[in-house]
């Protein structure tokens, strides 16, 4: 029965993705006066990391930006568990079903999810708009992840892959991408294959905090994997 | 629903290369032999054409093949290198590695990548468990391919003396691994807390290089070492009620960041708990990062050291900082493979 709690979101603009998340992060848990030391699991899902990042997780940085669980193990000593979950821009669906397979075994009252992107370099061709994405997840949150399914048959073979060459890291696409417009069918919500990974979650919690009973949220992205995640909204 | 480890598998690409001849005397600042400081005889590196895919997808087949499960009973694919590099050194973004493991195996399944440094493989079994006992799949197969020599070979175009922090990077490897998580009948693998201790977050940073193709690591190695040994005898009590728990366990493996260290963590564990002679390192491989664990068992399978129902106690030391400590019992007939 696991679900989101409460969410923020903002458009990252000049700050840094951590700055960003670590600002929205202490608004929303003082907004719904949510202990941060609660939180016992923190996962953040994205593509783009600061210089094409390979460790440590980013879950982790923010975790020390915000200052939960930093202190050495004791016999009594809380902690958090902190790590990334990536598949392109359906990454929020993996990172949260993977919330609610661990959050029921774990001592601890909430998860944080965070979702976000970062210009890599200057040298990076990005056109991108990255919006940064916070929910708290609790064993009881209003916005309930039921289950997830995926489909990779339509596969193509876009890839994108960065090219680090002597003076600039840049980025190179095998083929054209597939693209998704946004779309909503009755229960069904379809992203935009363009949105990255903050974009994705918050344009679709925004949708669904208004609806009621069982609603999709189904990302195709760019080489035409998809992944529909359902949530059972408000209760019913 | 239990949980067990039905298949596992290292490979090591058959290009050996001798510390001396790679980080001969004189490389380290200050007269330090670089062998007799670390205790790593060796590392293996890639062969022309392989990259972190290739060598996910050798460890695949065999791991898949000694667990007897089938491609199609596989529901569940996750990746968990460090590096995703092919190659040429270039990082792969899209789709993730997850997909193109599975793609070239032919398994249709649910595929993602996991990050979390060196702690990787224990975080993606952990997760493949979760998934496993709360009846969504029925076998996953947890990955990773670790080409990381780019970053030894960047370290080595430096001057160590004014970039100690690029020492670290002297003793990494490559290697592949795999294991297969299936459902079982009897409780085969447990879990312990796992933990992120954040503060020790920015002493090992892998980025892209500067002004050249592949990763570069940056570590402060003292402080992330002692860090860690500071924190493994309580966690292991945390974990562990008593000595005689603790020595049920026929072998333990470490994050092999180098024998040495090994070396010193097993006198952690014999102050806390006792039965430090089931500490296992080895010197061939060097640091193969989230493989490290596989890589030990890969090789006492070869010495003939392994048999059924052996205990294992795996604990995950990663850049984070985190830890992760895992027991399972080893799989009915695995002498035989």
């Amino acid at each position: 029965m696991v679900g989101i709690l409460a969410f923020k979101f903002e458009h990252i603009k000049k700050k840094s993705l951590l700055k960003s998340l670590k600002g929205i992060t202490n608004k929303l848990c003082k907004q719904h006066e949510i202990d941060l030391q609660d939180i016992g699991l923190i996962v953040h899902t994205g593509t783009y990391r600061q210089n094409f990042r390979q460790e440590p997780a980013f879950a982790a940085h923010l975790q020390q930006a915000l200052k939960i669980g930093c202190e050495d193990i004791t016999p009594s000593s809380k902690h958090v568990f902190s790590f990334d979950v990536l598949d392109g821009s359906c990454g929020p669906h993996h990172a949260l079903e993977t919330i609610a397979d661990l959050l029921p075994t774990m001592d601890c009252k909430y998860a944080l999810f965070t979702a976000g992107d970062y210009r890599p370099n200057k040298e990076t061709e990005w056109n991108h708009k990255p919006i940064s994405f916070v929910a708290i997840i609790s064993k009881d949150g209003p916005l309930e992840i039921l289950d997830c399914s995926f489909d990779y048959k339509q596969q193509n073979d876009f890839t994108s892959t960065a090219i680090m060459n002597k003076k600039y890291h840049s980025e190179a696409f095998t083929s054209e991408p597939q693209i998704t417009e946004h779309s909503i069918e009755d229960d069904i919500f379809v992203a935009s294959s363009e949105w990255l990974s903050g974009e994705q979650v918050s344009r679709f919690v925004e949708w669904a905090k208004s609806k009621n009973g069982i609603i999709t949220h189904r990302i195709k992205n760019r080489n035409g994997r998809v992944s529909d995640l359902r949530w059972r909204v408000n209760g019913e | 629903m239990y949980t067990q480890i039905s298949g596992f598998a290292c490979y090591l690409p058959p290009n050996l290369k001798r510390s001396e001849d790679t980080i001969p005397f004189g490389t380290l600042p200050r007269g330090i032999d670089f062998k007799r400081l670390t205790k790593i005889e060796s590392h293996h590196e890639v062969l022309e054409g392989q990259g972190s895919l290739e060598l996910a997808i050798e460890a695949s087949n065999k791991a898949i093949e000694r667990s007897g499960v089938s491609k199609e009973e596989i529901d569940l694919v996750i990746s968990c290198s460090v590096t995703k590099l092919n190659s040429k050194l270039q990082n792969l973004i899209e789709p993730c590695l997850a997909s193109n493991i599975s793609s070239a195996l032919g398994i249709d399944a649910q595929n993602f990548d996991v990050a979390n440094a060196c702690s990787g493989m224990v975080t993606g079994l952990l997760i493949a468990d979760r998934k496993i006992k709360a009846g969504k799949i029925r076998n996953a197969l947890v990955v990773s391919g670790e080409y990381l020599t780019g970053a030894l070979y960047e370290a080595l175009d430096k001057n160590l003396l004014l970039n100690p922090k690029a020492l670290a990077s002297l003793t990494i490897g490559d290697a592949g691994g795999a294991y297969v998580i299936s459902r079982s009948e009897e409780d085969r693998i447990r879990f312990f807390e796992p933990i992120t201790l954040a503060q020790y977050s920015q002493l090992c940073i892998g980025d892209a290089a500067i002004g050249r193709p592949g990763p570069a690591m940056r570590t402060e190695s003292r402080k992330l070492q002692n860090a860690a040994l500071e924190n493994l005898g309580e966690y292991l009590k945390r974990g562990i009620k008593s000595p005689e728990e603790w020595s049920s366990h026929h072998h333990f493996i470490s994050h092999q960041t180098s024998p040495r260290a090994v070396e010193k963590g097993a006198l952690v564990i014999g102050k806390a708990l006792g039965n430090s002679d089931a500490v296992r390192s080895i010197s061939d491989t060097g640091n193969t990062a989230s493989t490290s664990h596989v890589t030990v068992l890969e090789k006492l399978l070869e010495n003939g050291e392994l048999a059924s129902n052996q205990k294992i106690y795996f604990i995950a030391f990663g850049s984070g900082l985190s830890l992760i400590g895992m027991n399972f019992h080893l799989p009915l007939g695995v002498e035989k493979w």
